[in-house]
């Protein structure tokens, strides 16, 4: 995989795991059904993969 | 801004895998998250650098899409509430008619109400019984009472009626002491024709007094004790609002009259009750009626109208077996309706065989009701499923968009649309009924607990895909149904927040 490659994916994952975070925030989803960030993180990472992989096979 | 733990979760699965496409969402925060140059091997401090700039249009774009998006996944939880919640109640609502075994004595004695009257009765023995009565040249056998309508009586208070009585003779203050009937609720009766319709034989407004009826003995002897008093009064009784004196009087002095003769009937056929232990009267013939409920069609029920005389000796015989009294007469009549030739005298001598007669129509009702079990529910399902499509206007616009495509109708769009999701959630809730009858006891508990297997079937996304909110649909599923047995509110909210990022996540990558 090329570095330009490599860093536009980063960009792209990166985007949406902060677009889950912010948007998260917003819903006051932290409150009312709080999940320890590190919980969160794995489970960004699970959909993102999940997601990646459902997309690779269409 | 793009925060480096964000970089390093995306560095770790970018670098194995490849086949990464943004939609067009993440697309744009893509083209604010490059910098005048390219990026070096230092791109990961670089990425947090150029997206965390002053006056950088990344924060700018993220605080917008995040935005937007929290927007339209509330919509998603409010199409939840507004739709999901009111369908599942209101199925809910109408499948708890669908038969579980805890109803069963109900509906087996919908049509069975007998009264009950011990013969050993305190209130037979009174001295305030009259003994003898003037003949008039009246028969009693049909007075017509309806002079009763020209006349209007307030509601008066118990104390308005023993101040009227105006007796500190013992047994009448004692008969009108407030027990199971108030000295109020028997001077109502006295000034309404409809309660005491009630209580005697008539036909429209003619009464016959010489035909038993009513055997309760405490409203009874109130009731005589208060007339008595209207009787040998000159003036009406102050609660008397409107009407001739003249009516009054005619009307009081057939109703005590009449009363007197039927109260000296009742005791005198109860003093030959109470030489057997137990006798059976029927108003009218019993018979096996088909439950009128539309969900419990071509169940045939007992359907009597008696009164059951009993001497305590007799009940004692039957509780101390381990019976009930009413299951025993149901036994008997269940007997006698299917071809046998039981008689009274054997319900007396053998009480335990009539209470096995009325397990067996139990039985028989039971399994009556259990084979109509999935028919009624899906039919319960889909009329409960039209009835909200049709009572909801913002609901009934959307569904006839969809079906206005196709042309279907609502009840065969609906049956075709939920009937295999219906099938499986009677699956669940014959399960919940079964596992939880003896723990559940009310109707409204039920109901409850139905809202939640309901909510947790695929019968509600089902609902809200079909109304094109698919992204609450898919909250729903996410949140709430789960594979386990086992749920609990902590996890319900867990789920609904991993429910979120999915969601999100979906909306972010193709």
């Amino acid at each position: 995989m090329s570095k330009d490659k490599l860093i536009g994916d980063v960009i792209t994952i990166a985007n949406t795991t902060e677009l889950v975070k912010n948007t998260i925030a917003k819903l006051g989803l932290t409150y009312i059904a709080p999940l320890e960030e590190s919980v969160q993180d794995e489970q960004i990472s699970k959909a993102v993969i999940r997601r990646i992989k459902k997309g690779a096979k269409q | 801004m793009i925060r480096p733990s964000s970089i390093a979760l995306a560095e770790l699965i970018a670098v194995t895998n490849p086949e990464v496409h943004p939609t067009d969402i993440i697309e744009g925060l893509n083209g604010e998250s490059f910098g005048m140059v390219p990026y070096s091997d230092n791109y990961r401090k670089e990425i947090v650098a150029v997206t965390t700039s002053d006056n950088n249009e990344h924060t700018a774009y993220m605080g917008a899409s995040s935005t937007r998006l929290a927007e339209i996944i509330t919509e998603s939880m409010e199409n939840i509430s507004s739709f999901g919640k009111p369908f599942a109640s209101l199925l809910s609502q109408r499948i708890a008619v669908v038969y579980n075994r805890s109803q069963l004595s109900r509906i087996a004695g919908r049509y069975f109400g007998p009264s009950f009257t011990s013969l050993d009765d305190q209130f037979f023995s009174s001295d305030l019984f009259p003994t003898s009565f003037e003949n008039d040249g009246y028969s009693y056998d049909a007075i017509d009472l309806s002079v009763l309508s020209k006349l209007t009586f307030d509601y008066p208070t118990s104390d308005q009626v023993t101040e009227f009585v105006g007796s500190t003779y013992p047994d009448i203050v004692e008969v009108l002491r407030d027990r199971d009937h108030t000295a109020s609720s028997a001077a109502e009766v006295i000034g309404n024709l409809d309660s005491l319709k009630s209580m005697l034989v008539n036909n429209n407004n003619v009464f016959n007094f010489n035909q038993l009826k009513s055997t309760n003995s405490e409203l009874l002897l109130k009731i005589y004790v208060i007339l008595t008093r209207m009787y040998g009064s000159t003036a009406p009784v102050p609660w008397l609002k409107q009407g001739q004196l003249s009516d009054y009087r005619e009307y009081v002095n057939f109703l005590w009259k009449g009363l007197t003769r039927y109260i000296i009937k009742l005791r005198s056929v109860i003093k030959q009750y109470q030489e057997r232990e137990l006798v059976l009267t029927e108003v009218r013939p019993p018979r096996l009626l088909e439950s009128k409920e539309e969900h419990e069609s071509g169940v045939m029920l007992i359907d009597v109208e008696a009164t059951v005389y009993y001497t305590d000796a007799y009940l004692e015989k039957v509780t101390s077996g381990g019976n009930s009294i009413t299951e025993v007469i149901l036994g008997y009549y269940w007997n006698r309706l299917r071809g046998g030739n039981a008689t009274i005298n054997d319900v007396i001598n053998d009480p335990g065989r009539f209470q096995a007669e009325c397990g067996a129509y139990y039985n028989y009702v039971h399994e009556k009701l259990q084979s109509l079990g999935y028919k009624v529910f899906v039919k319960m399902g889909i009329d409960a499923i039209v009835e909200y499509i049709s009572s909801n206007e913002l609901v009934a616009e959307r569904s006839a968009e969809i079906r206005g495509n196709r042309g279907t109708l609502l009840k065969t769009w609906v049956t075709s649309t939920f009937g295999a999701e219906l099938e499986q959630c009677y699956n669940q809730v014959v399960a919940l009924k079964v596992g939880t009858s003896d723990a559940i006891s009310s109707e409204e508990e039920i109901g409850a607990t139905l809202t939640d297997v309901i909510m947790s079937s695929r019968l509600v996304p089902l609902f809200l895909r079909a109304l094109n909110c698919t992204l609450a649909a898919q909250l729903l599923e996410d949140t709430f149904i789960t594979q386990s047995g086992e749920d609990n509110i902590v996890d319900q909210r867990q789920r609904l927040h991993v429910a979120v990022i999915n969601l999100i996540v979906g909306i972010s990558l193709e």
